[in-house]
């Protein structure tokens, strides 16, 4: 059985930009929010999670900004622009398609006549 | 640490810290918690490492990263810091101060403001003529010009009690506004109105000021003699100065309306078609160089209509006056430019194979901490870089510390190459955008050669075996690297080494060629000359007077013959003549007495020499002798055929010569090549004039009685006989000792400076392969390889690769061998040739000893191993 710990490569940020959609997150938040909806799936480490922030903000998709997290220290603070959304909605209709041809594959039981 | 550092660093202590407040309100201890944290993020610096290449860093932020660790580590190894950038750094700057005065004498006009400009008359066969005073006067009136100069050196004028070295200048009086803004520093320049009211005037040079009266600023309103004329001191200019015509060494500025008055000849104005002037002048502002010249050959072709009797189509150029745009020198200077910046440019070459060497050697023993920090999640990329700025770090040191060089040194050369009497006037030494930009590339060329092949070396090798502390295959050091670097430096090296033996040999072949015979007997013909010691020459003699002097001396026991000549064969003057295709021709000539081919030992080959009834020629046909060489470049020339003289409308010329005899050909001393020249008629009442006497026997005694009876007839002059060959010798001593000495001496600094550098390459790289394979030769030994073995093996890995570099050295030096013989042929230069066997193969001989000296003691420390802790070396 596929170990369901480990997360497709790829698909980490559709995942930050989704956690990130639902509102400002920090860091640790955002890793967080990926843990809830993600069902128990969680990086190897977690440190990876900094190299796609860093990406996707140097890509346009998400802004900064340093303020106080809930446990009152210093923190940077992400947030969705506007090429992010459109990149989101772009990134799951092709996952949501990639998602139903493979279980529409997978599902198939009958062999093409020849 | 930059801005990004801090808040990347911050950001994830924060995320940590955050883990670990869960954690601990879960239950750990602060101390597990914060353990259980950090496992449970990974290796900070791993992610902090992606997270900049991820961010794509603002350049200047990595740079200046790369530029902290690049000062750690060379504060780490300072000698090796030092080694690199001295070693750069002189290679580059004595390549550069090299550029610097092969541009400031070819490729800069001599006068430092902007505008100036040289007008060039021209010969079909791309010979220069001088202007005509018609030309000149004709070309100020264009509007092209802001101001146009004229003047010519007055041979004919003599400073009372001067040397021959100092040489007045006879000029148009506007002629200090075309060279010099700046003011004189003592008086005035000369003004229209010297030369209107034709005064007496004169400007002189700040060394002639020193040496008459006491101070170079010291001589205002005192006067001095030239020629028996007194002329007052207006002005005094500061000395090496552009208006001194390089390497001549003008003590004296006269007005040119003075110069009948002082010579006795025919002056400017009323020679007006003599080519005998330089034109120089200033642009007008908003003309350019290319409108001027249309201008003047418009008037030029003016002139040709107008004058329909001057004949033939006058070509004229006009240049910046820099050696590259010199008509019909232009091409060639541009190979000398680019075969001087060539060869300035081996030692900075030479020095970067060299350093080359010694970071590839360095790089090698950084395996281990490159491979650490390829674990630690750099790319090779970003390492490549990181080694790279290291060595671009040295570089841009070796850089600043070349410029200085490139700064300081040409004024060294320049003071070295000037003598008395011979300044190396160069108005501008200082680094150019040309001279920047030359260095700037050579920087760029050495920090690619010098950076890119260590940043490769230092990853070569396999990360697994590294990190455990043992050499892969892959760490071994790139031999065929190192070895490209030896064939390219002994190669260099060879090019320099052996053109410095081939200006030594030339050298020495001028002194050698100097007493050999040129076409006339040398060995057995006196030259008298007669100085005055007033520096006035003595009037000319009377027929009669002449002829009981030449009666006199051919009395003398072993006197076989006496005649008269302008010039000795050793030296001409020049004539401008058209030929019978009607174009102009610049020969030398020189006066000669019936006498003359005899006693000179010239043998006739055609026609008939020259009788007493062709002095004082009054017809309108005179007779001339050539040599047989004039007839070679003039088809259409025989005996019988009439030459005419450019200057047809002077009275003093006569307006036809007629070929009636043809002599054998004299060599040029210095190019061993023959001479077309044509002998005219010499007259008693010819002012200049000089004696040769033909003896047998002992030169000694000849010369002693010939010496006596001059004194007793001449005597308030210093009398000096030489024989033809001293005279030659002399002459080529003077040139042997001047400029192709310098020259050599440059290169031969060049040359020792290659291969010194390349021997230190050498040492350092047969040591560095020797320790490396420590543990081989541990084996070989244990295994019975004896002493001459281990030689063997160290000299066979030095001698592949130095006898590719002599093979390809040989390649390079043949290829550059003729364009270098080209470039010192021709008129006025000397004939060097580059490809001699005995020069090659004692270049070849030289460097092989030197590379020999250089290996010898890495190869006996190769034979004195200790097998037994070779083999405990792991």
């Amino acid at each position: 059985m596929p170990d369901p710990s480990n997360l497709l490569p790829g698909t980490l940020e559709l995942l930050v930009l989704k956690a990130v959609s639902l509102g400002e997150l920090h860091g640790y938040g955002i890793l967080r929010r990926i843990r809830q909806f993600a069902a128990g799936a969680f990086l190897p480490e977690q440190g990876a999670l900094y190299p796609a922030l860093y990406r996707l903000v140097r890509q346009g998709h998400l802004e900064t900004r340093w303020g106080t997290s809930d446990a009152n220290r210093r923190a940077r603070f992400y947030r969705l622009t506007a090429a992010g959304r459109r990149k989101l909605g772009e990134e799951t209709r092709g996952w949501n398609q990639l998602v139903a041809a493979m279980g529409a594959a997978l599902a198939e039981t009958r062999t093409a006549k020849p | 640490m930059s801005r990004f550092e801090r808040e990347m660093r911050r950001e994830m202590r924060g995320h940590v810290a955050e883990r670990t407040a869960e954690l601990r309100a879960s239950g750990l201890s602060r101390r597990a918690a914060l353990r259980q944290a950090r496992i449970e993020f990974g290796s900070m610096d791993k992610y902090q490492e992606l997270c900049r290449e991820t961010s794509r860093l603002p350049y200047w932020d990595a740079f200046a990263k790369d530029l902290q660790h690049a000062l750690r580590s060379l504060r780490r190894q300072p000698l090796l810091a030092f080694t690199v950038v001295a070693t750069l750094g002189i290679g580059m700057g004595v390549s550069a101060a090299l550029f610097s005065l092969v541009n400031a004498v070819a490729l800069e006009p001599p006068v430092a403001n902007a505008g100036f400009v040289r007008i060039y008359s021209t010969t079909a066969d791309g010979g220069l003529l001088g202007g005509t005073w018609r030309e000149y006067t004709a070309y100020r009136e264009s509007a092209a010009f802001a101001t146009l100069a004229a003047w010519a050196p007055a041979g004919a004028v003599h400073l009372h009690g001067g040397s021959a070295a100092d040489l007045p200048v006879l000029v148009t009086c506007n002629f200090f506004q075309v060279y010099g803004t700046a003011a004189p520093i003592a008086g005035r320049w000369l003004s229209s109105g010297d030369c209107a009211q034709r005064r007496a005037v004169v400007v002189i040079a700040s060394t002639l000021a020193r040496e008459r009266f006491g101070a170079e600023d010291t001589g205002l309103g005192r006067t001095l003699a030239f020629n028996d004329h007194n002329l007052t001191v207006i002005g005094i200019v500061r000395t090496p100065y552009a208006g001194q015509i390089d390497q001549i060494g003008a003590v004296a500025w006269i007005p040119g309306t003075l110069s009948s008055l002082l010579n006795g000849k025919p002056g400017w104005e009323e020679r007006p078609d003599t080519p005998q002037l330089a034109i120089e002048g200033r642009l007008q502002r908003g003309a350019s160089q290319a409108q001027a010249a249309t201008a003047v050959r418009a008037i030029a072709a003016n002139l040709d209509a107008e004058h329909p009797w001057l004949g033939g189509h006058t070509q004229v150029e006009v240049s910046n006056g820099s050696l590259a745009q010199t008509p019909g020198v232009g091409a060639t200077a541009l190979w000398a430019i680019g075969l001087a910046t060539f060869l300035a440019s081996l030692l900075a070459l030479i020095a970067a194979a060299n350093i080359t060497g010694v970071l590839l050697a360095r790089a090698n023993r950084r395996h281990r901490e490159v491979a650490v920090r390829l674990a630690l999640g750099a790319s090779r990329a970003r390492i490549l870089r990181l080694l790279a700025t290291e060595t671009l770090l040295l570089v841009a040191i070796a850089a600043a510390g070349a410029l200085w060089i490139a700064a300081a040194l040409p004024r060294l050369i320049a003071a070295r190459l000037s003598g008395p009497g011979q300044p190396f006037t160069l108005h501008r030494l200082a680094p150019d955008a040309r001279v920047l930009g030359y260095l700037a590339l050579l920087a760029l060329l050495a920090g690619l050669l010098a950076a890119l092949s260590p940043a490769l070396e230092s990853l070569r090798f396999q990360l697994v075996e590294t990190l455990k502390g043992r050499n892969s295959l892959l760490a071994q050091p790139s031999r065929h690297g190192r070895s490209l670097l030896t064939v390219a430096q002994a190669a260099l090296s060879l090019v320099l080494l052996t053109t410095a033996l081939a200006f030594t040999a030339a050298q020495r072949g001028v002194l050698q060629r100097a007493v050999e015979g040129h076409g006339y007997d040398a060995a057995h013909v006196l030259w008298l000359e007669l100085t005055p010691r007033d520096a006035v020459l003595p009037p000319a003699p009377s027929p009669a007077r002449a002829r009981a002097l030449a009666q006199r001396l051919a009395a003398l026991p072993g006197v076989q013959g006496v005649a008269f000549a302008s010039l000795p064969p050793v030296f001409s003057e020049q004539l401008e003549l058209r030929g019978p295709g009607g174009e102009p021709w610049s020969v030398p000539t020189d006066r000669v007495s019936p006498e003359f081919f005899a006693v000179a030992g010239i043998p006739m080959i055609a026609g008939r020499g020259f009788s007493r009834d062709d002095a004082d020629c009054a017809a309108p046909v005179c007779p001339v002798v050539v040599s047989r060489e004039f007839l070679r470049r003039d088809p259409d020339a025989r005996v019988g055929t009439l030459l005419r003289p450019m200057d047809s409308r002077n009275q003093a010329l006569p307006p036809t010569l007629e070929i009636v005899g043809v002599a054998a050909n004299t060599t040029d001393q210095l190019q061993d090549l023959p001479q077309a020249i044509v002998y005219q008629a010499w007259s008693p009442g010819h002012e200049a004039y000089g004696m040769l006497v033909r003896f047998h026997g002992p030169a000694a005694p000849a010369q002693s009685m010939v010496a006596g009876v001059l004194r007793q007839t001449h005597p308030d002059t210093d009398v000096v006989v030489r024989t033809l060959a001293e005279l030659v010798l002399r002459r080529a001593q003077i040139v042997s000792r001047g400029r192709l000495a310098q020259v050599r001496a440059l290169l031969v600094v060049l040359g020792a400076g290659a291969v010194a550098l390349t021997m230190l390459g050498l040492y350092g790289t047969l040591a560095f392969q020797m320790a490396r394979r420590a543990h081989e030769l541990g084996i070989r030994t244990a295994l019975g390889a004896t002493r001459a073995d281990m030689y063997r093996l160290a000299l066979r890995a030095t001698a592949v690769p130095l006898g590719w570099g002599l093979a390809a050295g040989l390649g390079l030096y043949a290829a550059l061998a003729t364009g270098l013989h080209a470039l010192t042929s021709g008129p006025g230069g000397l004939t060097i040739f580059f490809w001699q066997p005995q020069v090659v193969a004692a270049g070849i001989a030289l460097l092989v000893a030197a590379a020999a000296l250089a290996v010898w003691r890495p190869a006996r420390r190769a034979t004195r191993l200790d097998p037994m802790a070779a083999l405990r070396e792991e």
